[in-house]
C-alpha cells in the first residue's frame, strides 16, 4: 500500500504546477513570430501563427496560411493577455523562433519590451531577436502577408544566411539577456528591413542603456564581426586587381591598463582563396602574391576600423570593450569602473593584421 | 498399496493403463520365470526382443543358472549386455526409471529388478533455432529432449570440469532437469543456491516455463526477465565458459541461464559473428531501439499535449495539421493504437502462418489506411505507433520484449497524466526498479555498474576479441582469466 502511495503521490504533484494545463496541439495557436511595438504609450503585440493545413489538405502538413492576431495594452504583458483574450483560440509562444522589435519599441527600451518574455518558462531561449529598421513590427508582418511571403519561414532563411557569414548569432534571447545585464556596454542587435525578394540584415541597431540610439552600416557591422570573432567568411574586392574570399578567421583582443591608459591589440589572422583576377598581370609570382597579401591586410584594417572609430566618436562600447579590459586586468579595472565613458575615448587601438592567400582553384588553361 | 518391487503388485497398480506392459518370459533352458516392464511407446521393443530375449533363450550359459538371483548375476555381468545396465532395489527409483522410458527385468523372489536405459521415443529433429536464427552461425538448436540438449552443449564444451547434475521436479511428473556448470569456473554458492530453490519446488506437474521460472527469479514482481533462456547450444556454451549456469529441463526446447544480466538479453550471437565495428554497431542500434520502442509513444502524448515546445516548428505544425480534423485527443490516439498494435500481434500468434500474413496487411495497411482516411487517427499517430512497434521488435529477447511492451503502455499512460513531468517521473521509478534488482547476488544492470573496466568490453559495445581477457567480475570471483594472446 505504501508503494502504491508513492507511485501514485508523483502524479498527483503533477496538478500543483502550472505547465501541467493539458492542452492538445490542435487545440491551440502556435506563434511562430511575435512582433512588439510602441506607439503613445501603448504597446501592440502581433503574433503571427500558422492556421495548420489540415490532414487533407492539398498544400500539405505544415503549409496552412499565416495569421495575425493583435493585443494592446499599457504594457507588453497586459497587451500579451489582450492577444489571448481576443483571439478564438489560446496561444502558445512556445514555438515562437523570431521576436520582431519595432523601432518606436527598441527607442523606447527593449528591456520593457522583453521583461514579460524572460518569465515565460516556455520561451525558447535559442529564439532570436531582430530590429525592424524605421517600420512597426506589425505593419513588417502586415507587409509580408500581403506580400504572400511565408515569414517565419524567411526569417529562418535570413538566419541560416546569417550562418553562412557568421560563426554564431549573438541575437539569440539567451544572449541578448546576457548583454542586457552588461552596464558599461552598447548592445548590437541586427536590424532586418524587408525587400521585395524576401528580408534582409543589413548590419547591427546599436543600443545605449537599453535604448535604440543608431543603425550601424554594413561595413561597420562587419568590422563587429571580425573583432568579435565571429567571421566565417567574407569577400575581399581589391579594385582592377583580384578579388579574394576569406576562408579562415582568427581574432585575438588583448588589453593592456597602465593606470588610465588602455591599449588595445586587435591580432586577426586570416587566409584567403582568389576567385576572381581582373588584371591582366600574373598573380602568381611571389612578389605579386606578396603585394596583395599586403593590399588585403589593409582592406582588413580597414573594416576593423570602422567600429573602432565608431566606438571613439559616439563614446559607446558597441565592442563590449569593458569586459576584455576588466577580465584582463582585474586589479586595475576597480580603480577606473566608473570612468570607463570617459576612458573609451582614449583608448589607443593597434592592429596586428596576418594573412595569406592560401589556394585557389583553376578550371581551363592556367594563366 | 505396498510399494514392492514385484510383478503382482506392479501388475494391480497399472491394471487400467493398456501401455503398461508387465509380461512373464520364462526362460527355456532352466524355466525360471520374471517379467519384462515398461511403458509401449517409450522404449524399443525391436531391441529388448533381438538383442535381449532372443539371446537369452538361446544362451548355453541359462541352464546352469538355478535360480532368480543366479540369472540376475549371469545378466549384470554381460548375459545381456547393453551399456546403461543397472539392478535397482529402490521401488521409487524404479517407477521413476520405467515411467521415463527404461525397461525393467521383475525377479519377484529377489524384490529386485535390472534396468535397462533402452528409451526411444519420437523426438523432433534438431533445426535451425525459430527465435535465434543467425546468417553467420551455427544452424542447430535444442529439442525437447533434455539428454539430446546436454549432448549438443557437451559437444561444444569438452572439459572434464563440465558438470550435468541431474535433478527432478514435479511431485507427479517428475521432469528431469539437469543442472549444467563448469566446476574450476563457476561460483559453487550460486550453484548451491539454485540447487537449493530447484529442490524445494513441490508442485504436481511442471508442464509450462513459467512454473520453473517463476520459483527462479528473485524479484517476481518485476515485467523484466530475469532468467535468460536459449535455444542455441554455443550462446549456452559461451555462457557456461563466463562461469554461468545452465538448466536444462525435459520437455523444453531451450535452455535456461542464471544469472541473467539487462545487457545479455541485448546480445545476439551475431554480434560476435560479424566485425567488431558492424557488433557494436547492430548493439548499438539495438539499445537505440529500446528507447525509442519505451519512450516515443510517449514522448509523443506528453509533446502534443502539454509541452509542445519539445517538437521543431515544422513537426509542431505538420503534427498541429495532421490533427486538425482527429476527434481523439493524442493520448487516446495513441494508447488506442497500441492496443490495436497488441491485438494484431495476439491474433497474428494464434492464426495459421498463411491466414497471419493477410490479416497483418488487413490489420495493419487496410485498417490503419482506413482510420486515417476517416480521420479517426493522424497519419503521425500511425508513424509513431509503427516505429515503436518495430523498434520493440529489433531487441533479441522474447521475454525483455514483452515486458517492454507493458512498460511502454505505462509509460505512454504517464506521460497522458503529467506530461513530461509524468515520464521523467515514470523513467526515475523505472530506473529505480531496474537497479533495485538483484539476480543470484549479481545486479541486473551488470556490468554497467561495475567498477571494474574489464567487464565493460562487451556491453555497449562489442570490443575486439583479444580485449576478452577476463570473465565477468560478479558471476566469477576467482579463476577470471579466460584468455592470455594479448598482442
Amino acid at each position: 500500500m505504501k508503494r502504491l502511495l508513492l507511485l501514485i503521490l508523483p502524479f498527483l504533484l503533477c496538478g500543483c504546477t502550472h505547465d501541467m494545463n493539458r492542452e492538445e496541439i490542435d487545440e491551440i495557436d502556435l506563434v511562430l513570430v511575435l512582433g512588439i511595438d510602441y506607439s503613445e504609450g501603448e504597446y501592440l503585440l502581433s503574433a503571427l501563427y500558422s492556421t495548420g493545413a489540415g490532414a487533407d489538405s492539398e498544400a500539405g502538413a505544415g503549409s496552412g496560411k499565416e495569421q495575425v492576431a493583435e493585443g494592446k495594452g499599457s504594457t507588453a504583458y497586459e497587451a500579451l493577455e489582450n492577444l489571448k483574450l481576443d483571439n478564438k483560440k489560446n496561444i502558445t509562444l512556445a514555438q515562437a523562433g523570431s521576436f520582431l522589435i519595432g523601432e518606436e519599441a527598441a527607442k523606447h527600451g527593449i528591456d520593457q519590451s522583453l521583461d514579460f518574455l524572460k518569465r515565460d518558462e516556455t520561451i525558447k531561449m535559442e529564439a532570436l531577436i531582430y530590429i525592424i529598421k524605421e517600420k512597426k513590427a506589425s505593419e513588417f508582418i502586415q507587409e509580408g502577408i500581403e506580400n504572400k511571403q511565408i515569414i517565419h519561414e524567411d526569417l529562418e532563411a535570413i538566419e541560416q544566411k546569417q550562418m553562412e557569414l557568421l560563426t554564431r548569432n549573438d541575437n539569440t534571447f539567451v544572449n541578448i539577456l546576457n548583454d542586457m545585464e552588461q552596464s558599461n556596454s552598447g548592445i548590437l542587435i541586427p536590424y532586418v528591413i524587408a525587400k521585395k525578394s524576401g528580408f534582409l540584415i543589413e548590419g547591427y541597431a546599436v543600443f545605449d542603456e537599453l535604448k535604440l540610439i543608431d543603425y550601424l552600416d554594413r561595413e561597420t557591422s562587419d568590422g563587429v564581426n571580425f573583432i568579435k570573432n565571429t567571421m566565417r567568411s567574407y569577400p575581399i574586392y581589391l579594385k582592377d586587381e583580384v578579388s579574394l574570399a576569406v576562408s579562415y578567421t582568427h581574432t585575438k583582443l588583448k588589453a593592456d591598463m597602465n593606470k588610465r591608459n588602455i591599449a588595445i591589440t586587435i591580432k586577426v589572422d586570416f587566409e584567403t582563396m582568389l576567385k576572381e583576377i581582373i588584371t591582366k598581370e600574373n598573380v602568381y609570382t611571389q612578389k605579386e602574391l606578396l603585394r596583395l597579401t599586403d593590399a588585403q591586410n589593409e582592406y582588413i584594417i580597414a573594416i576593423l576600423d570602422k567600429p573602432v572609430q565608431y566606438s571613439i566618436k559616439n563614446g559607446i562600447d558597441i565592442l563590449n570593450l569593458a569586459r576584455l579590459v576588466e577580465n584582463q586586468n582585474i586589479s586595475q579595472w576597480q580603480a577606473v569602473e566608473g570612468e570607463w565613458e570617459e576612458l573609451l575615448a582614449d583608448i589607443k587601438y593597434k592592429y596586428q593584421v596576418r594573412s595569406q592567400i592560401t589556394k585557389s582553384f583553376i578550371l581551363g588553361n592556367e594563366k | 498399496m505396498e510399494e514392492k518391487i514385484n510383478s503382482t503388485i506392479i501388475k494391480e497398480l497399472f491394471a487400467k493403463s493398456a501401455d503398461i506392459v508387465v509380461r512373464p518370459i520364462t526362460i527355456n533352458q532352466n524355466g525360471i520365470t520374471f517379467y519384462i516392464f515398461g511403458v509401449d511407446g517409450l522404449i524399443n521393443t525391436g531391441l529388448v526382443d533381438e538383442a535381449i530375449l532372443q539371446t537369452l533363450n538361446s544362451d548355453q550359459y541359462m541352464e546352469k543358472c538355478k535360480t532368480q538371483r543366479q540369472v540376475m548375476d549371469y545378466l549384470l555381468s554381460g548375459g545381456a549386455y547393453h551399456v546403461f545396465t543397472k539392478e535397482e532395489v529402490d521401488y521409487a527409483k524404479l517407477m521413476k526409471g520405467v515411467l521415463s522410458g527404461m525397461v525393467a527385468f521383475l525377479f519377484d523372489e529377489e524384490a529386485k529388478a535390472i534396468v535397462y536405459d533402452i528409451r526411444m521415443f519420437e523426438k523432433r529433429s534438431i533445426s535451425e533455432p525459430s527465435e535465434e536464427a543467425v546468417i553467420k552461425g551455427s544452424k542447430d538448436s535444442f529439442i525437447e529432449v533434455m539428454r539430446m540438449n546436454t549432448a549438443l552443449i557437451r559437444r561444444r564444451v569438452r572439459s572434464e570440469h563440465l558438470v550435468v547434475e541431474s535433478l527432478s521436479v514435479g511431485r507427479l511428473s517428475k521432469t528431469d532437469m539437469s543442472l549444467i556448470y563448469i566446476s574450476n569456473i563457476v561460483n559453487m554458492d550460486t550453484v548451491n543456491k539454485i540447487r537449493d530453490v530447484i529442490e524445494k519446488i513441490d508442485i504436481d506437474n511442471l508442464s509450462t516455463p513459467a512454473f520453473i521460472e517463476e520459483f527462479l527469479i528473485e524479484n517476481k514482481k518485476s515485467v523484466f526477465p530475469q532468467i535468460m533462456y536459449s535455444q542455441r547450444p554455443d550462446r549456452i556454451a559461451a555462457n557456461l565458459t563466463d562461469g554461468r549456469i545452465a538448466l536444462a529441463v525435459d520437455g523444453f526446447p531451450f535452455v535456461y541461464l542464471l544469472p541473467c544480466q539487462l545487457p545479455m538479453l541485448l546480445q545476439s550471437p551475431e554480434d560476435y559473428a560479424n566485425h567488431f565495428y558492424i557488433g557494436s554497431a547492430l548493439r548499438m542500434l539495438r539499445y537505440l531501439a529500446m528507447v525509442v520502442t519505451l519512450f516515443l509513444p510517449a514522448f509523443y502524448i506528453a509533446a502534443t499535449t502539454y509541452q509542445n515546445q519539445m517538437l521543431p516548428v515544422q513537426l509542431a505544425l505538420s503534427t498541429q495539421a495532421a490533427k486538425q480534423n482527429v476527434p481523439f485527443s493524442s493520448a487516446t490516439e495513441v494508447l488506442g493504437l497500441l492496443l490495436a498494435f497488441e491485438i494484431l500481434i495476439e491474433a497474428g500468434l494464434r492464426l495459421p502462418k498463411t491466414v497471419g500474413t493477410a490479416m497483418s496487411i488487413l490489420g495493419g495497411v487496410v485498417v490503419g489506411q482506413a482510420a486515417v482516411t476517416a480521420n479517426i487517427l493522424s497519419p503521425l499517430v500511425v508513424v509513431i505507433v509503427s516505429l515503436a512497434g518495430i523498434a520493440g521488435f529489433i531487441v533479441p529477447n522474447q521475454d525483455l520484449s514483452s515486458g517492454i511492451r507493458v512498460v511502454r503502455f505505462v509509460l505512454a499512460v504517464v506521460a497522458a497524466v503529467g506530461g513530461f513531468f509524468g515520464l521523467t517521473v515514470g523513467l526515475i521509478i523505472l530506473l529505480t526498479h531496474i537497479c533495485s534488482l538483484d539476480n543470484y547476488g549479481v545486479a541486473y544492470l551488470s556490468p554497467f555498474v561495475d567498477m571494474d573496466e574489464s567487464n565493460h568490453k562487451d556491453t555497449l559495445f562489442r570490443f575486439p576479441v583479444k580485449y576478452f581477457t577476463k570473465r565477468p567480475q560478479k558471476i566469477v570471483p576467482e579463476n577470471r582469466r579466460k584468455q592470455t594472446n594479448k598482442e
